[in-house]
């Protein structure tokens, strides 16, 4: 750990994000992120080298979706990492809100689907979601806000210098137009370069206790859960084994399974059969 | 076989053998999500739902015996417009985690609430047996009291 200070010193500047921004089906406009780049990976991996943590890993790149603006002007933020009751989505609306100039209940957070490309092959674990998405995360909300001023300054014909933004919704004197309006009349984003992040002490949700983003959907149980993941034509399988322990499979009859009602197929392993 | 019974207040008749567990002609039939799986034999309470009232293990509860019967699931506790009194004070306390084992708890308090409007801690270390691998346990217990008062309010 005694180097991390002198890397610290020397952070490399990121390279140019690559932005994705492809119409939504109906509403709104997604817009995505080739995000985090080697370099940054890197950069991480050196100061955390003597730590036993890893950072996110997934699909450096190509661009990958994080967020989806609504015409309702909501943000729809993507998560690589796994909500699993120790608050991450919550965390991640808390970080990327402040950036993103929203307020927290305009932030929902679901998961990335495995389509989506937002994939963290490191997956979720040892603490390492919010460590290693603080920066990144805030850099691309950034970004994003930054995006979202340019096209408003074009389309109010103004500056950017000349707006303000707050819970989505950028005013210029007596014109405002909020997220879900601008992502509804832009056909192509410039990606400007990464602006400087807020102080902390600027911060209105990170650093503050604040009621979980999914606490809704838990309570009125909404469909979540992997388990209640459906697409068509899915089949369910189950695996039968050796109720003893240390028992060597040889072979099991499965005549009756294969006759019930619905069984589609019997498979047998090399230690355990599978009803699909 | 074919069932007939009200969910949720809505009249529903499947076809399907009568020894299926109600909690996955509920999941994969009705395709009401809200009720979860869990251990599969009674043991944990996830799968909780209410049959005429009642906090039944819909895991090990076959669909026959539903015949003619109400029965309310974690999507029919709440109203159009207003949660119900338990769900209130789930939120009021911020009680789930991971969440998974939540409606079970829930619909199984809803159901003691109806018997005992004001139970003692007691009242409810005999009544809301289920497991959270969370531990969300002493939350629940303060949002268990603050439904019984959300709810002698609004009657």
């Amino acid at each position: 750990m005694h180097n991390t200070a002198n890397k610290k010193g020397k952070k490399k500047k990121f390279s140019r994000r690559k932005f994705l921004v492809r119409s939504a089906v109906g509403v709104g406009v997604i817009l995505g992120a080739g995000y985090l780049s080697r370099g940054l990976i890197r950069r991480y991996l050196a100061e955390v080298v003597n730590a036993a943590e890893a950072p996110y890993s997934g699909d450096t790149e190509t661009p990958t979706l994080w967020f989806e603006i609504t015409t309702d002007n909501k943000v729809i933020l993507y998560s690589p990492k796994v909500e699993m009751g120790q608050g991450t989505f919550t965390g991640m609306a808390q970080i990327a809100a402040d950036e993103l100039e929203v307020d927290i209940s305009q932030m929902k957070v679901v998961h990335a689907d495995t389509a989506s490309g937002n994939v963290d092959g490191f997956s979720t674990g040892g603490s390492t979601s919010i460590s290693s998405l603080w920066q990144p995360l805030r850099e691309l909300a950034a970004t994003m806000r930054e995006m979202l001023k340019q096209e408003a300054a074009r389309l109010m014909s103004t500056e950017v210098a000349a707006l303000s933004v707050k819970n989505g919704v950028i005013t210029a004197g007596e014109q405002s137009m909020n997220y879900g309006e601008i992502v509804g009349a832009v056909k192509e984003w410039k990606v400007p370069d990464v602006p400087p992040l807020k102080k902390l002490e600027d911060y209105k949700f990170i650093r503050k206790p604040i009621p979980r983003v999914d606490l809704l959907e838990k309570v009125v149980g909404a469909p979540i859960f992997g388990m209640d993941a459906a697409i068509p034509g899915m089949l369910y399988g189950a695996v039968v084994r050796s109720s003893m322990v240390g028992a060597k499979y040889k072979d099991a009859d499965t005549s009756a399974a294969e006759n019930m009602p619905g069984v589609v197929k019997v498979v047998k392993e090399e230690d355990f059969v599978g009803v699909i | 076989m074919k069932i007939a019974f009200n969910i949720n207040g809505v009249p529903q008749s499947v076809d399907t053998d009568g020894n299926t567990p109600l909690l996955w002609v509920i999941r994969d039939l009705l395709d009401l999500k809200g009720t979860k799986f869990g251990c599969g034999k009674a043991a944990c309470g996830a799968c909780t739902i209410h049959v005429n009232g009642d906090a039944v293990r819909s895991c090990s509860y076959a669909v026959k015996f539903a015949e003619g019967k109400e029965i309310t699931t974690i999507e029919g506790l709440s109203t159009e417009n207003q949660l119900h009194p338990v769900q209130q004070a789930w939120m009021e306390e911020i009680v789930p985690q991971c969440g998974y084992c939540q409606p079970g708890f829930m619909m199984a308090t809803a159901a003691m609430l109806e018997k005992i409007p004001n139970p003692t801690d007691q009242d409810i270390d005999d009544n809301i047996v289920n497991i959270c691998r969370c531990a969300t346990y002493y939350r629940m217990r303060k949002a268990i009291h603050r439904a019984a008062e959300i709810k002698n309010a609004n009657t």
